[in-house]
């Protein structure tokens, strides 16, 4: 099994785990972005350019759902 | 690709059909599968495109290779002025070299028939340099034992899938599954990265320069390279 399929695989089984564990999105989402950025932090060296940056875009997206969801949050409680 | 797609699609409907029934659960298994489709999109794009890249290149150094009558391709480890090692394309079988005598710089060696050549950094010298950066170490003494640090890097980028070195009366090279289609007979003058960058981390490895004697390419690329001794011999 090559690297680069071993790094889809365990990115895939780490959304179906948190799938089957978390009950709220927003704290799937933010699952998710720490699973794309340590994946690109710990397995950089090993994804190709290209995939890095579809993976970077990805990460880029959560940042921002998870920005929102902190914004969000941070309104509740001033409220 | 297309369970990529297939899935993109799936987990798009699913939040589609989530948000209109205000199922959470459901919108997250929408969200997890488009992101597991977009990696699987990712890591499917990069491939075969290291070929149609260096093509042209191995092409163009076939041709120069063809008009300088290059008879045999001497990889050369680490020396002044070359800290990765070079490779030299000697004009004749029974070739002569002083590596004295060469700079950077000059990549045409003239001189009696014997003598002239082209020396170049070799093309798989970026490679090489994966191979200590993967290995955090500097490769030269390892010996044969390389072909280890070589294989999983070649493997890990995605361009062959192992390497084995037999060392004998001469070294037989053996690269399984390359990551490259064009290979031939005719690269045994010129290499292209995958099989230049194993070589010179065999050179520098062993300290020795080395003759590429024959290439065959089938199933897997088979070299077979003579030893010729270390620098100073040839100094």
């Amino acid at each position: 099994m090559d690297v680069e399929e071993i790094i889809a695989l365990s990115i895939a089984l780490f959304v179906v785990l948190c799938f089957v564990l978390v009950e709220s999105t927003e704290i799937f989402a933010v699952l998710l972005l720490i699973c794309l950025a340590a994946s690109l932090q710990l397995a950089g060296f090993f994804i190709p350019r290209e995939a890095k940056v579809v993976l970077k875009s990805l990460v880029y997206l959560f940042l921002i759902a998870f920005i929102g969801i902190v914004v969000r949050k941070a309104l509740e409680v001033l409220r | 690709m297309l369970s990529g797609v297939s899935l993109i699609i799936l987990g798009i409907s699913l939040c589609l059909f989530a948000a209109m029934n205000a199922n959470q659960h459901l919108i997250n298994a929408g969200i997890g599968s488009a992101v597991i489709g977009t990696v699987l999109i990712a890591f499917s794009l990069s491939r075969r495109e290291f070929e149609s890249m260096i093509l042209p290149y191995h092409e163009f150094l076939k041709e120069v290779a063809d008009f300088m009558e290059i008879k045999k391709a001497i990889y050369i480890p680490p020396f002044k002025g070359f800290p990765f090692g070079a490779v030299f394309l000697a004009s004749s079988d029974e070739f002569e070299l002083d590596l004295a005598r060469i700079e950077k710089g000059t990549p045409f060696v003239s001189g009696r028939e014997r003598e002239a050549g082209i020396l170049l950094e070799a093309p798989g010298r970026e490679i090489l340099r994966k191979f200590e950066e993967f290995a955090e170490l500097d490769l030269s003494n390892y010996g044969t034992g390389v072909s280890e640090i070589c294989s999983s890097v070649l493997k890990a980028l995605g361009l062959a899938k192992g390497v084995e070195i037999v060392d004998g009366d001469e070294l037989r090279i053996s690269i399984s599954n390359a990551g490259v289609d064009f290979c031939s007979s005719d690269c045994r003058l010129i290499q292209c990265p995958i099989c230049s960058s194993v070589l010179l981390a065999i050179a520098k490895a062993t300290g020795e320069l080395l003759a590429v004697e024959d290439l065959r390419a089938g199933e897997k690329i088979e070299i077979k390279a003579r030893k010729l001794g270390g620098i100073e011999k040839w100094m």
